[in-house]
């Protein structure tokens, strides 16, 4: 059966390097014109999904995850399953709306989506400049949306700013794929990077985060040229820009993997290893640490900026 | 070398009431080095407060949920944790026993607490110099029953107000707790530390709690803090290891809010022995 027949009414988008059919509307995702010629990869849908797994081989306290499916229950939010790498199926908890429960869908299950499909993710933001990605991993609420901001606030294409998908055919340089999202910003980091005019909705109608629409979108494939850990500057630790060894730059990759439990549970240790390796066969990881007062942001943009220049290849 | 039993045991305070110390306390006895831990290592990587942790077991990014969300999920989050740990783990908390909804905060699964208690009016004291505000604004925080704490790195958490923290987690019977007084810890830390760890079934010899004691005497604490600074310090902050006086409200604070501090929350002070002025 067509992945698309499920649904009358779709809406596409072009998410991590799928075409998405939904029969909702997905704020804060990028919409495409729906192109009958361009096969869909994956649906979303509104359904019915079950409280669990019965036999789970990963499972944590609130999702399961079994060979063909993935389940994230979340108590008063709704029940979210994905499914053999093809489609996600959305439950709303009573009182919930589609819309608030959303969140949830296009980030953690469609990764777990796309893991299914052997993807492989970091939980990083990414820009393009003149040509080549660069992708900044960090923890939630670790600054990767608002650094992506500052960097296209002078010039840089935006690709991602949470969910960073790697493409690395074997023989061929990795690409990044952006994850059709537009940029989800606090109100202080809208106002420094000068996009207010950009602000759409909410993220959730409780929180106090919007979609923001980036100046420029990159395109469906950019080269991976670096690779930079967060971290903060202390007394202890000034500012500045260090490569790390290959046993370091490993062992960062695997923990920065998105969702690193839905990574395991998919790929598994030996194949994030190997996969790792060979990514950085192409791609140097550095720790890039920067003062995180809002108002210092120039000083890490300019210090990216030169570093670019200086590993210009 | 000491042994611990596996599981989780919550090392559970209101702020600014020696929980850390307890943690450098416990540190040094399960390192067991000839020289003192360093406080900017302490075991807390993987903790189950920070926002990294919860996202990476529970799949979700708590500055996604709102409030009541974050607070129906964490009991079941906690208990997961507990129940997949085959090895001691010490973890510092200053949520509330119970959540919103009268269940409990942090799950139920954790096989101990020690809870910190330290009197009110040298809370306020050191609260007013950790956050660099007025003794009219730390005061006013210790009553706020809604006062919610964390946010940036860590989960955001329902702190509450002193005596309900207090009551809350020392009157509570789902999980075995243990009270200690400040007070108590700083007049003879040895035996009170040796109480501690009979509490908790960890075997120690006199001199391992001995030499435990004294690497986390507080002038090394404040010479680390002096020559490396302390990771869990805040921006802007002076000093996180202050004086640790007992009894220095009797010099900073105004009549005022000892009267507030007394009259709000004079019948759990004098259960826990700390006389009244007035």
């Amino acid at each position: 059966m067509n992945a698309t027949s499920k649904i009358s009414q779709s809406y596409r988008y072009r998410m991590s390097g799928l075409t998405v059919a939904s029969e909702i509307p997905l704020p804060g995702a990028v919409p495409q014109a729906a192109d009958d010629a361009v096969p869909v990869d994956a649906v979303f849908r509104l359904g019915d999904v079950p409280e669990r797994l019965d036999n789970p081989h990963h499972f944590g306290p609130e999702w399961f995850a079994d060979d063909q499916q993935f389940l994230l229950n979340l108590p008063d939010v709704g029940r979210f399953t994905a499914i053999n790498g093809r489609e996600i199926v959305i439950s709303p908890a009573p009182g919930m709306t589609v819309r608030d429960a959303l969140p949830f869908v296009v980030g953690t299950t469609f990764s777990a989506l796309l893991y299914q499909r052997g993807g492989w993710l970091l939980h990083a933001s990414a820009v393009v400049h003149r040509g080549r990605a660069f992708a900044f991993c960090g923890d939630s609420g670790a600054g990767k949306s608002t650094l992506a901001a500052a960097l296209c606030r002078i010039g840089c294409d935006f690709v991602t700013d949470d969910v960073c998908a790697v493409d690395h055919p074997t023989g061929s340089a990795p690409l990044v794929r952006p994850d059709g999202r537009m940029l989800r910003l606090f109100p202080d980091s809208i106002r420094r990077a000068g996009l207010e005019d950009a602000v759409g909705s909410p993220v959730r109608m409780s929180i106090d985060k919007f979609h923001v629409t980036p100046p420029t979108q990159a395109p469906d494939a950019a080269p991976l040229a670096a690779i930079y850990l967060l971290g903060d500057a202390s007394p202890a630790r000034p500012p500045g820009i260090e490569e790390l060894s290959g046993a370091n730059a490993a062992q960062a990759l695997l923990r920065f993997s998105y969702r690193r439990r839905l990574a395991l549970a998919y790929a598994g240790q030996g194949r994030l290893a190997l996969r790792t390796a060979a990514l950085l066969a192409h791609v140097k990881v550095h720790r890039l640490i920067r003062q995180r007062d809002l108002a210092r942001i120039e000083e890490t943009v300019a210090a990216l900026q030169v570093h670019w220049n200086d590993t210009a290849g | 070398m000491a042994t611990v039993p596996p599981g989780l045991v919550w090392l559970a305070s209101y702020p600014k009431s020696g929980n850390t110390w307890v943690r450098v306390l416990l540190s040094n006895l399960t390192v067991g080095g000839n020289a003192p831990v360093d406080i900017n290592k302490l075991p807390d990587d993987d903790n189950p407060m920070g926002r990294r942790r919860f996202t990476d077991d529970t799949l979700v990014d708590p500055g996604l949920l709102d409030r009541r969300e974050l607070e129906r999920m964490r009991p079941a989050y906690h208990d997961f944790i507990a129940a997949q740990l085959t090895t001691a783990f010490f973890c510092k908390t200053h949520d509330r026993f119970s959540n919103r909804d009268g269940a409990p905060s942090l799950g139920s699964a954790a096989r101990a607490a020690l809870y910190l208690l330290r009197d009110p009016r040298d809370v306020a004291v050191s609260l007013s110099h950790h956050f660099n505000q007025s003794l009219d604004a730390a005061v006013a925080m210790m009553g706020d029953g809604e006062q919610i704490f964390g946010g940036g790195r860590q989960i955001r958490y329902l702190l509450g107000d002193w005596g309900c923290h207090v009551t809350g987690w020392i009157e509570q019977r789902l999980i075995p707790v243990k009270a200690v007084r400040y007070e108590d810890l700083r007049v003879d830390p040895a035996a009170c530390f040796a109480d501690i760890l009979a509490f908790l079934g960890v075997t120690a010899t006199d001199e391992e709690i001995r030499r435990a004691v004294g690497h986390s005497d507080l002038a090394e604490l404040q010479r680390q803090e002096a020559a490396r600074g302390f990771v869990e310090s805040l921006p802007g902050q002076e000093r996180f290891f202050r004086s640790g006086r007992v009894g220095e409200w009797r010099e900073v604070l105004a009549p005022r809010h000892v009267a507030t501090i007394e009259g709000r929350f004079g019948g759990v002070m004098e259960r826990w022995g700390y006389t009244l002025s007035a």
